[in-house]
């Protein structure tokens, strides 16, 4: 079993041959009431809910994950992570070493 | 101790740790057999997983993955099998290396203990904007050699180019910090300046080193704060109008390697911009610190921070040598140009440059904290306590590793020079000290360079027609020998006229020694430099330099202009483009960045400053020391040993010599 279908979706007892649900245009997926719902989540930042493991198991083959962080653009966080530090730079300069030189204010 | 504490876990564990876990992919210990588990699983195991099992592993190589995602930071990028072992890649990021580094290096800056007297210094804003316009210079001019790292590195100022808006705002941050630190320190840096040869503070991903960084902005705030000089401001911007007329702007990537962060990688305009720019406000903040450092300056303190320096040196590049983590680990944190010899082992069967990426330059200052504790002692300074002459123990050991024996020589004549002259009063004595001494000097090159008599004028020439590429328009003569194989410089001449196969440097010199019309009974002045190049083993090397050697007469007169070596590198092909030959004169080095005039001017202001002073002893000594060692060596472009010999060109203002 791929790892990543193992790692999100779960264990699965059943055999799913997941190529023929992939040529198949109009196949339905049944939903399975002992199976937890599961969202994932694709690189566009697409969002769908899976309702049972064949399902769940068929969108991780196709490339969507449990993880947003998977898809996240890091340089884009790292850059609001920097600013946010740029920002609190400023503001403890601001506020609490002015306050430290002036106890008064 | 909090902040140490705080330090060592943020920028020392952190960034190596993996936090998002794969329980299924477990680390393995890294030899053949798991090459291949570690192929099919990369970015998945953290730097901190693999070094519980592979510490110790000596059949490894760790090496930076310098292409690396933010997301992939940290971990195992890579691992290759190649005959002399497994080599490793760990996941590394331009963005996230500039941040770490410096604010690992910000944090050895507040180390620094402040003094007594604190003077806020007037940073104005206007100082920032420069800086970022400086900086801003330098990756447009050196594009190519971010594209080389990251194929879709953009300088656009778009919000949207968040990796480029990333290092910006880590350099603000970076200068900000700074500008904090700097406030009751400044005048303290002088006595601290000797740790800069352990940690050299090159970042992994950039052409850029911190300390270059924060000297130009000390150099900008004091150029905006201090009254102006435009008579020396106008002969620069002359000087910087022809550098411009010299440029061909041709984008190249030349690979800096072991000089990286003090010389330029393209051959720009923008970045010939960059380097004229910085490099004055560079001189400008060294020139600062030192006069405003005059009365602050602690003579012990700083001969503790040498021995300190040298022994730590010594002591890392040891345990570099023998385990391959901690090798990774001090490269990345001490900023080395290259990596610290991962073997115990002499290089070329002599030499062993430990931490160091230059042999040379680090045995040059071992020597010269042994002179300068010498000297120290001779002019009854405190007396060195038990764990400075441990230190002093294993700076030996140092010296005696990098074997740099040019260094020791001269290290040592200079220490009898100086007894002569200071402690021995007969005429008689000093003039028969002084023969010994020429004698056994003599003696020993004679023994050292065993060469034949023809040679020693001819050796340099020899070795610029080896380099140059002209072999396949060379005839033979009837031993099957090449005019190259038999020094017939006439020949090599008459073979390549016109050809261009040969550098106008080589040219030039090669129709001199053979054309010329010399009646005389003295030997030319090339015979001469010729053989001083046998003599002290640079005849390869200044030869290499002929042959690479190609500018036009305004290039000769004005030079590249600083930092700009890729011009004399890659201008001219010889049979040594690839890696990376030095001259090995930092004569030659002012030669191809300031010109003729420039290294003119360097030498008459030079003596001037000696005749000046040259009654302060330990001044004289160490100038003396660092002139005949520079003549055969690259040390000025590495940014410690330039700012080593700046500082002694200004001892004479910290050394009272009212007592002498």
């Amino acid at each position: 079993m791929n790892l990543d279908i193992y790692n999100i979706c779960g264990e699965s007892d059943d055999k799913f041959d997941l190529s023929s649900i992939a040529n198949d245009p109009n196949f339905v997926f049944e939903n399975d009431p002992n199976f937890e719902t599961l969202l994932l989540y694709n690189s566009e930042g697409d969002v769908i809910s899976v309702n049972s493991w064949i399902e769940c198991a068929n969108y991780v083959s196709g490339g969507w994950s449990s993880n947003l962080i998977y898809f996240t653009n890091h340089d884009e966080l790292f850059f609001y992570f920097l600013s946010s530090i740029l920002l609190g730079y400023f503001l403890i300069k601001r506020y609490f070493f002015k306050k430290k030189e002036n106890p008064s204010l | 101790m909090l902040t140490v504490f705080i330090t060592v876990i943020v920028f020392v564990i952190a960034p190596w740790i993996n936090f998002q876990l794969d329980d299924n992919v477990m680390p393995e210990y890294v030899d053949k057999t798991t090459v291949d588990f570690y192929q099919s699983n990369t970015c998945k195991l953290s730097f901190v997983e693999i070094q519980k099992i592979n510490f110790f592993n000596k059949n490894i190589e760790l090496l930076p993955d310098k292409f690396s995602s933010i997301k992939c930071f940290g971990k195992i990028n890579g691992v290759d099998f190649f005959q002399d072992g497994i080599k490793v890649y760990i996941g590394t990021n331009l963005s996230i290396d500039f941040f770490i580094q410096s604010f690992f290096w910000l944090f050895f800056i507040f180390l620094i203990p402040k003094k007594d007297q604190i003077s806020k210094q007037n940073i104005k804003p206007i100082v920032f904007l420069i800086m970022s316009l400086i900086i801003y210079l330098h990756f447009l001019g050196e594009k190519n050699y971010y594209l080389s790292i990251y194929p879709e590195f953009q300088t656009n100022l778009l919000f949207s180019n968040f990796r480029f808006n990333s290092i910006m705002i880590t350099f603000l941050l970076l200068l900000f910090i700074f500008k904090d630190l700097m406030i009751g320190r400044l005048e303290n840096f002088i006595n601290y300046f000797p740790y800069m040869f352990l940690l050299v503070g090159t970042y992994n991903t950039f052409n850029i080193n911190f300390f270059y960084i924060l000297i130009v902005f000390i150099g900008v705030f004091s150029f905006i704060n201090a009254k102006k000089n435009y008579y020396l401001i106008s002969s620069y911007l002359l000087l910087s109008i022809l550098y411009f007329y010299n440029l061909e702007n041709v984008h190249t990537n030349f690979d800096v390697d072991k000089i990286k962060g003090f010389v330029n990688s393209s051959q720009s305009a923008s970045s010939l911009m960059y380097w004229v720019i910085s490099f004055y406000f560079f001189i400008y903040g060294i020139m600062y610190l030192i006069n405003s450092s005059k009365s602050s300056f602690d003579f012990i303190l700083f001969r503790k921070n040498l021995i300190w320096s040298g022994s730590l040196i010594v002591i890392i590049g040891v345990l570099s040598s023998l385990n391959r983590v901690l090798n990774f680990y001090f490269y990345y944190y001490l900023g080395l140009n290259k990596f610290g010899m991962n073997t115990f082992e002499s290089i070329q069967g002599n030499t062993w440059r430990g931490l160091s990426s230059s042999a040379e330059a680090v045995g040059e200052y071992f020597i010269f904290i042994l002179l300068f504790i010498f000297l120290s002692l001779f002019k009854k300074y405190n007396r060195l306590n038990i764990f400075e002459l441990i230190g002093l123990l294993i700076i030996s050991y140092g010296v005696f590793r990098a074997n740099n024996k040019a260094s020791l020589i001269s290290g040592i004549i200079l220490i009898l020079i100086f007894f002569l002259l200071t402690k021995i009063d007969s005429l008689k004595i000093k003039i028969f000290g002084f023969l010994l001494l020429s004698s056994c000097l003599f003696i020993v090159f004679q023994q050292v360079n065993d060469y034949p008599f023809g040679y020693y004028s001819k050796g340099m020439l020899y070795h610029a027609t080896l380099a140059s590429n002209i072999e396949s328009t060379l005839s033979v003569n009837q031993w099957g020998l090449s005019a190259v194989d038999d020094m017939n410089l006439g020949q090599i001449i008459i073979d390549n006229e016109n050809s261009q196969s040969l550098s106008k440097a080589s040219e030039l010199i090669l129709k001199e020694y053979t054309l010329r019309n010399n009646p005389s009974i003295l030997p030319s002045w090339i015979s001469v430099i010729s053989s001083i190049s046998v003599l002290i083993n640079r005849s390869e090397k200044w030869g290499i330099f002929l042959a690479k050697y190609n500018p036009d007469m305004s290039e000769f007169i004005f030079g590249y202009g600083p930092g700009q070596i890729s011009e004399y590198y890659l201008g001219h092909s010889t049979k040594y483009d690839g890696g990376l030959v030095l001259p090995h004169s930092s004569i030659l080095l002012c030669l191809i960045f300031f010109g003729l005039i420039g290294l003119l001017i360097g030498i008459v202001l030079l003596f001037k400053t000696i005749k000046k002073n040259y009654k302060n002893s330990i001044f004289t000594i160490l100038i003396t020391y660092f002139l005949i060692n520079l003549l055969k060596s690259d040390s000025l472009l590495y940014l410690n040993s330039f700012v080593l010999f700046v500082f002694i060109l200004n001892y004479y203002k910290f050394e009272d010599i009212k007592h002498e």
